[in-house]
């Protein structure tokens, strides 16, 4: 099992992220899997503008060169690709957007339909399943609702699915993370 | 005529600027606006200069209207950087009036919604009086279509404006006219099988690719393990 993990280290909103992060991050590192860390807010990487070069001149690869290549190798070589992160304002705070817009490449510019909608067709035999662990508190409702549907759009979009879904307040022991990635829950399959 | 609105800001958020396909939509925008004699200025977040307008003068300006491709699902992780910077400047939003306009490749409307539940959600956060929200599919591409394909498209845009113009909302039964198809029906989507096997819905890109010779190199996997 290996795991690509985004993660941002501190929220700009909350100061209690910080240590609640360095927890969850030590239970990470107590499982027996391979976990690659990736510091968002350290990563070296410019924001898509948009030019589809990646689909139409470099196919596959973006033409900028910088830290985003390494990160899209790690994403496609691993089986969970987990994102834990602040929230601010109600959405993934801009730099972790960031680091998904430019993950186009790894789509293919062709289009098909997938569940009587119109999506981009699968570069990769295999993609990563996703899982969020969100800094979300008990009474932000409807924005864990985008979040999550947020997370099974872009697993949608990989063909792959949402492995799991949850905000900080709900607690993770290591014995749950491993119940999460090997017994999933089987709502949001894809195929 | 009704009594003379505030102006109002027509802010182009598409990575691309000015060579964006939100420019083409945000401009049939600003002739309805122009019809209706509403004064209004047009900034793109793409250009520092703009941002900093923008985060300056926002105060003198009753109703902004954002405009935006969405990129994975939601809006350009760019348009979320400014939106933060708006938060946490001292900028007071009360009483003004947020719209938004969103552009999509996909040629249905409704793979938008849930940034439309994000935006209305967005609006009341920030305290803002919501202006509705204009969805539109199949954009991209539609710098090369020739006029009579987008004339129809164009006319209901400078409707909206024109509407935005007098009344400041984004007209309900416009918008819904405008996000169509909201989603394909079964003959578009039988029709639209037939082409891809006819290799006529990747034709599009397969220009491209020809053009820049990496036809053969299309189904590359450089990130391969």
């Amino acid at each position: 099992m290996i795991i690509c993990c985004l993660y941002l280290e501190e929220s700009r909103k909350k100061m209690e992220y910080g240590p609640r992060f360095s927890q969850i991050k030590r239970t990470l590192e107590s499982l027996q899997m391979e976990i690659i860390f990736v510091n968002v807010d350290k990563l070296d990487f410019s924001s898509c503008v948009g030019c589809f070069d990646c689909w139409v001149k470099s196919p596959g690869k973006c033409v900028f060169q910088d830290g985003m290549h390494e990160v899209l190798g790690q994403v496609i070589r691993a089986d969970v690709l987990l994102i834990i992160s602040p929230i601010y304002d109600g959405f993934l705070p801009a730099v972790m957007k960031q680091c998904f817009d430019r993950m186009i490449p790894l789509l293919h510019p062709y289009l098909e339909l997938v569940n009587k909608e119109v999506h981009h067709r699968k570069r990769y035999p295999r993609y990563p399943k996703l899982a969020m662990v969100l800094d979300l508190t008990d009474e932000d409702s409807q924005v864990r609702s985008f979040m999550q549907h947020w997370g099974e759009r872009l697993s949608l979009n990989m063909r792959s699915r949402l492995l799991f879904f949850r905000s900080f307040s709900e607690a993770l022991q290591p014995n749950e993370f491993n119940k999460l990635l090997y017994t999933p829950e089987n709502t949001n399959t894809y195929g | 005529m009704a009594e003379k609105q505030a102006p109002l800001l027509l802010v182009n958020g598409s990575p691309r600027g000015l060579n964006s396909n939100t420019r083409v939509l945000l401009e049939a925008l600003g002739r309805g606006l122009t019809q209706a004699e509403r004064e209004f200025k047009l900034l793109y977040l793409q250009k520092k200069s703009d941002r900093a307008f923008l985060l300056e003068n926002i105060n003198e300006y009753d109703t902004v209207l954002w405009g935006f491709p969405m990129y994975t699902d939601a809006m350009p992780g760019s348009v979320k950087a400014f939106w933060e910077d708006l938060t946490e400047t001292s900028v007071d939003l009360t009483g003004k009036t947020f719209g938004y306009l969103v552009q999509m490749g996909f040629p249905e409307a409704s793979q938008a919604n849930m940034l439309l539940a994000y935006l209305q959600w967005f609006s009341q956060y920030v305290g803002v009086r919501h202006a509705g929200i204009l969805v539109r599919g199949g954009v991209e591409g539609i710098q090369i279509q020739p006029h009579w394909m987008k004339k129809n498209l164009l006319t209901q845009l400078e409707r909206a404006g024109y509407e935005l113009g007098i009344k400041n909302v984004l007209d309900p039964e416009l918008c819904q006219k405008i996000a169509k198809p909201y989603r394909l029906k079964w003959w578009v989507r039988m029709l639209l099988t037939l082409m891809n096997y006819l290799g006529l819905v990747n034709f599009y890109w397969d220009k491209q690719l020809k053009q820049n010779e990496v036809y053969t190199h299309r189904y590359d996997t450089p990130y391969m393990p």
